[in-house]
């Protein structure tokens, strides 16, 4: 695997490399982002809180969630709307594609 | 209608918007600025490590966009809950379809014997925040009197302007209430560690200019004083409107208050919390953004029970504490890990029932500390 800072995730994701329920750190351009694998679902959002900009990263997953590590901020990995304050402004999300064994990252 | 402008003011208007509402917004606020990040007036924006540019929640160009209007400098001086009608001090009333009052509190003041030329300031707004940093500018020595989170908060702000700082506080232990005498003996060795001169089981007996006296007769320098002895919920709009009182405005689940369409939200809203069991009232941020936006979809007709477990954190240099949960009343603490290494986890408890946990330097220990409680909950109570 390539190193975590300069994981592109753009170029696909072995789907062996995603744990069940494991955050994945990397970036979608020069944007930081995290994947995250839940069940059959693929999600790829912004990695960078919308409050003080910590890494979500680093969080917690709830569902089809992710908490911030900071001040518990809530994003949706369906959509990166900031579900619960502190934050209020979304993060990206991307549309993340698989197929066979790769999944593939698109802009919504 | 929103009354109040801080963390539930703001929440709400920005999540009417979210979900769609297209009818008018007002917000009316007796502050002189628009929104801003308050947890900063006493932390970094006070150290002055934090850029004004940070300090604003909203640009003046999203409340354009939004058709939000924002009124500064306004009061709402009374509510016709029947009429659905309020009245502004500036003159004028505004007919509203839901009302959600979002009045904060107000710093308890002391009446303390002082002479004129005594420099007294309280912290609660931006404007207050930016006296006291002009007036640190200045100064040398500064007595804060409060061993508060907000007066801590502040003795270390003006640590690290260079300032000497004493602390006069009636508590034996800083916090002790809160996080119970570990954490608030940690809490003082880390100020104390940081240079923070404390003066505990005392009080300011009487101030002459800059010579401040406590009561066992010590006498202070100090170019300025900061009270941060609590605060008190703005409740007088309120009562005023005849709504039912209860240390604080009482609401319901979906946090509406005695009469129908007027909700309430943060410092002033006392509701129906599920973990505790019992009704409580907080004065933290999120936890008013929280109310704010819950409020905000129930005003739009939405029933969504407010169950969220409350959450704040606290800043002491490098040392931050995150809290999840509320432990009023807690009968026992258990400590895992080390507070002197400042990696801990520290658990409130009831007999078996854990209210609230304490971390420090353990992020998703307290995220996972966060879902347990929520779990507990929605275990008991399946929906």
């Amino acid at each position: 695997m390539e190193h975590i800072d300069s994981l592109d995730l753009t170029r696909g994701i072995a789907i062996q490399d995603l744990a069940e329920g494991a955050i994945l750190r990397g970036r979608v351009g020069a944007e930081e982002a995290l994947l995250v694998r839940r069940g059959e679902d693929y999600f790829a959002i912004g990695s960078a809180c919308t409050h003080y900009h910590a890494q979500l990263a680093d969080g917690l997953i709830v569902d089809d969630t992710v908490r911030c590590p900071m001040h518990h901020a809530c994003f949706s990995l369906r959509t990166g709307e900031a579900l619960w304050a502190p934050a209020l402004d979304p993060v990206a999300a991307w549309r993340v594609e698989r197929c066979s064994t790769r999944c593939l990252f698109e802009r919504n | 209608m929103v009354v109040g402008a801080g963390a539930a003011g703001l929440a709400a208007a920005d999540m009417l918007r979210r979900e769609g509402y297209s009818g008018a917004v007002t917000m009316v606020s007796a502050d002189d600025t628009p929104p801003y990040d308050r947890p900063n007036i006493s932390k970094d924006f006070l150290m002055g490590t934090a850029p004004a540019e940070w300090m604003p929640l909203r640009d003046a160009q999203y409340y354009a966009d939004r058709q939000i209007e924002l009124m500064l400098d306004e009061r709402v001086t009374s509510i016709d809950a029947q009429r659905r009608v309020v009245r502004l001090a500036g003159g004028g009333q505004i007919a509203y379809g839901a009302l959600l009052l979002a009045t904060g509190a107000d710093p308890v003041r002391l009446a303390i014997p002082s002479t004129a030329e005594a420099r007294i300031f309280y912290l609660r707004t931006f404007a207050d925040c930016r006296a006291i940093i002009a007036a640190a500018e200045s100064a040398k020595t500064a007595v804060v009197v409060g061993a508060s989170f907000i007066g801590l908060e502040v003795a270390a702000s003006l640590r690290a302007r260079g300032i000497e700082v004493h602390v006069v506080g009636l508590e034996r232990i800083p916090l002790e209430r809160v996080l119970g005498a570990d954490v608030g003996t940690l809490v003082r060795d880390i100020h104390e560690s940081h240079g923070v001169i404390f003066h505990l089981g005392n009080s300011v007996a009487r101030v002459d200019g800059k010579r401040v006296t406590l009561n066992d007769g010590t006498t202070l320098q100090g170019d300025f004083m900061v009270l941060g002895v609590g605060v008190k919920p703005a409740i007088a709009l309120a009562e005023q409107a005849g709504l039912a009182i209860d240390r604080g405005v009482s609401v319901n689940e979906y946090l509406e208050t005695s009469a129908p369409g007027v909700f309430a939200a943060g410092d002033i809203a006392r509701w129906p919390d599920p973990h505790s069991g019992d009704r409580i009232r907080v004065e933290h941020w999120v936890v008013a953004q929280r109310q704010g936006q819950v409020a905000a979809r129930n005003l739009l007709g939405s029933r969504e029970p407010f169950t969220v477990v409350p959450f704040f954190w606290s800043q002491h240099y490098d040392v931050v504490i995150n809290y999840v949960g509320h432990a009023e009343g807690f009968d026992s603490t258990v400590v895992d890990g080390t507070l002197k290494s400042h990696d801990c986890t520290v658990t409130y408890r009831r007999g078996e029932r854990t209210l609230a946990v304490a971390t420090i330097s353990r992020d998703l220990q307290s995220l996972r500390a966060e879902r347990a409680l929520e779990t507990e909950f929605f275990a008991e109570r399946p929906r």
